[in-house]
């Protein structure tokens, strides 16, 4: 019997692997290919096992994007963006979706199913009308222009909504008896109890806003506001494509990514597992 | 005297400060492509500033990648530079559009005299001159001397003796045949679908007699569909079936590096790779007749003055400053491309008169044909890459070819026939 649990504990293990291999074949070979001076060995490579093997390991990949673009420039950028958006983000859909679960007033409801109903309207459906609202307020080519029409959120709104409407209501009646405001409810009782809800938003957000592009290419035109997205495109023109420096660059901005993830991994599991959320 | 001195030098600054202040801003944008090209375009804006007083270019690169979608952004939201570059295929859509301004009051009979036939057809539409680039681009064959002799292959001396078709498939299937070569002919597949397959291929159909469109009025996509388009296009597909040519290369090496291709149908960025490897045995030579004499591709990155600038004049001094001939050499040298005036060719180590890419700059003046000038261009392009690719991957060919016709005919229907009023 205890064999048999060994073997499977084995196959689980070897399924398990085989699978996480599978995942991270693209970031493997992304990695490897961005420490290969040579993008004639880099395409070489491509078509064969060769890909996940560093036969050649130099930095040059990453000192020729330095030298190429203004990579620490659109990092900043793109931390200020994707930090306000996120930010601001969770302070305003929460409070928005605290209102909507707990306060009753007429058209509440068609308020919530209004803010589901926007969920489903894709991004590309409003970026002209979008970019000439903008463009009449004379926000073009700045930071705040690729920030402010994301900070309210539908589906972060959704998120809260769903998770404040769980919360016992006992708690903040008890506080209600000890003479707490609205807000100071909302900011000292619930917001605590809502750290993976916190943690979902801010991982959904960050990928969302992280990997933007069409927004920003509409919107920003010079270096000083030009995001790592943007940026990016400096490598995707004439032929032949500069592989190792595509690799060395799309490297640096995955590595942002994966220390937000790992910052809030243990929450972000934990409201996957309680809400079913699939991002 | 030194109080003199003084007075002299703070007068001195004072009128310079003065000439700063007076100079008159052009926004520029232009694309970042590589290295060099980017730091030549950057030393030309500052010898530009530099050289006189009256206007101060402000240049912004961006990046090639997503430049036209940011350039077709800033039109919607009325915010386009005075002056910037686009590549060819979109020259014509930009001036319907009304973006772009025409430019012909500005350019001197002795300049149009002295550029490139090619670069004046790529910036025409509907008879206005709209744009003049710096360079050209220039396609053919890059041949492996060393192959076409072991294969017994004639090998072409110029222009007017290219390959005939059967010929051309001739020397296919012998090379093939060759122990060191896996397939003869590298079309560059790896490139993607895209406008490669437009500027590469299309000429097929051009020298066939065929073409993407009916250029009398643009109208009507009737050539794409003729008994010759669909009878060239099965040739091209015969290529992969008999295995002579590969849409699934293993990457960009395959002539030179590797050299398991003996023929490499690509542009003049290749060249330099090209010379590296193979040296002495690299032969460049015209794409094969296909019926009507060779044909080849031309067009690359153009200037337009935009219709929302309000200093057109200060656009055209610094296009001016850009099109003399040793500006056209520092660009060219950085890049590679063809010099698009004839004095700047005869200066080029690379194009004039015995150098070894001087079939491409001959090719644009006599033999090239400009994308078809019509603001459908994308549309045609998308529809026609779209056809290489399914007819490469062995879709029937006649079927291909009337799809892609009837969505050109729809677009241009669509839009009411594009319309010149």
């Amino acid at each position: 019997m205890a064999r048999r649990a060994a073997w499977t504990h084995a196959l689980y293990y070897l399924l398990m692997t085989l699978l996480a291999g599978f995942f991270l074949f693209p970031v493997v070979i992304m990695l490897v290919s961005s420490l290969k001076p040579d993008d004639a060995l880099i395409m070489r490579h491509m078509s064969s096992g060769l890909a996940f093997v560093p036969t050649e390991v130099s930095l040059q990949n990453y000192r020729d994007v330095f030298d190429n673009v203004a990579f620490l420039k659109a990092l900043r950028n793109s931390v200020l963006i994707v930090g306000s958006i996120v930010v601001i983000g969770l302070f305003v859909n929460s409070l928005i979706a605290y209102g909507l679960a707990r306060f009753r007033f007429r058209g509440r409801g068609l308020l919530v199913s209004v803010v589901i109903a926007l969920i489903i309207i894709p991004f590309e459906s409003i970026a002209v009308p979008l970019l000439l609202i903008v463009n009449r307020f004379g926000w073009l080519d700045t930071l705040y222009v690729q920030a402010i029409p994301f900070i309210a959120d539908a589906f972060s709104i959704f998120l809260f909504y769903q998770f404040f409407i769980q919360v016992p209501r006992d708690l903040e009646e008890a506080a209600v008896v000890d003479g707490a405001s609205r807000f100071r409810i909302y900011w000292s009782v619930v917001l605590p109890l809502s750290r993976p809800i916190i943690a979902t938003v801010t991982i959904l957000l960050f990928l969302r806003h992280w990997g933007q592009l069409l927004w920003p290419v509409m919107v920003a035109r010079s270096v000083e506001v030009r995001p790592l997205t943007v940026a990016m495109q400096q490598f995707f023109g004439q032929q032949p494509r500069e592989w190792g420096q595509i690799m060395a660059f799309a490297a640096m901005i995955t590595i942002p990514v994966l220390i937000v993830y790992l910052l809030f991994n243990r929450w972000f599991v934990q409201s996957i597992a309680s809400s079913g959320v699939k991002g | 005297m030194e109080r003199i001195r003084r007075l002299v030098l703070t007068l001195a600054a004072l009128a310079l400060a003065a000439g700063a202040l007076a100079q008159t801003d052009v926004s520029v944008w232009f694309h970042s492509g590589k290295g060099p090209e980017r730091d030549a375009l950057a030393a030309q804006v500052e010898a530009f500033n530099g050289s006189q007083n009256t206007y101060r270019v402000v240049a912004e690169q961006l990046p090639e990648g997503t430049y036209n979608d940011q350039v077709q952004a800033a039109a919607l939201s009325n915010d386009l530079p005075c002056l910037l570059d686009f590549d060819g295929p979109f020259i014509y859509n930009y001036a319907w559009s009304g973006f772009l301004r025409p430019i012909d009051a500005y350019v001197s009979d002795g300049l149009r005299a002295d550029v490139l036939p090619s670069i004046l057809d790529q910036g025409t539409y509907a008879g206005q001159l709209y744009s003049l680039g710096t360079f050209d681009s220039g396609l053919g064959l890059y041949a492996n001397r060393r192959y076409l002799e072991a294969a017994g292959v004639r090998i072409p001396t110029g222009i007017d003796d290219a390959w005939t078709a059967e010929e051309f498939d001739d020397a296919l299937a012998r090379l093939t045949a060759l122990p060191e070569v896996e397939y003869a002919l590298d079309l560059k597949f790896n490139y993607g679908q895209g406008e490669w397959f437009t500027y590469g291929f299309s000429p097929i159909l051009q020298s066939a007699g065929a073409d993407l469109i009916d250029r009398d009025g643009y109208q009507n996509a009737e050539p794409l569909t003729s008994p010759e388009a669909i009878a060239a296009m099965e040739r091209f597909q015969g290529w992969f079936e008999n295995g002579w040519a590969t849409n699934a290369p293993a990457g960009d090496v395959d002539f030179h590096e590797r050299q398991i291709a003996a023929l490499s149908w690509v542009g003049h960025w290749q060249y330099n790779p090209h010379a590296e490897a193979l040296g002495e045995d690299l032969l460049i030579l015209p794409l094969p007749d296909f019926g009507t004499g060779s044909k080849t591709g031309m067009g690359s990155w153009n200037w337009g003055i935009t219709t929302s600038c309000d200093v057109p004049d200060g656009a055209w001094a610094f296009l001016e400053f850009l099109m003399q001939p040793d500006e056209i050499l520092r660009m060219t040298d950085a890049n590679g491309a063809v010099p698009a005036r004839f004095s700047a060719i005869e200066m080029s180590e690379l194009y004039g008169e015995g150098a070894p890419l001087e079939l491409f700059a001959e090719q644009l003046n006599t033999i090239a044909v400009p994308r078809p000038q019509t603001p459908a261009y994308p549309v045609i392009t998308d529809a026609f890459a779209e056809v290489i690719a399914n007819i490469a991957g062995g879709a029937d060919v006649a079927t291909q070819l009337q799809q892609a016709r009837q969505r050109i005919e729809q677009d241009i229907e669509d839009n009411r026939g594009y319309p010149t009023d």
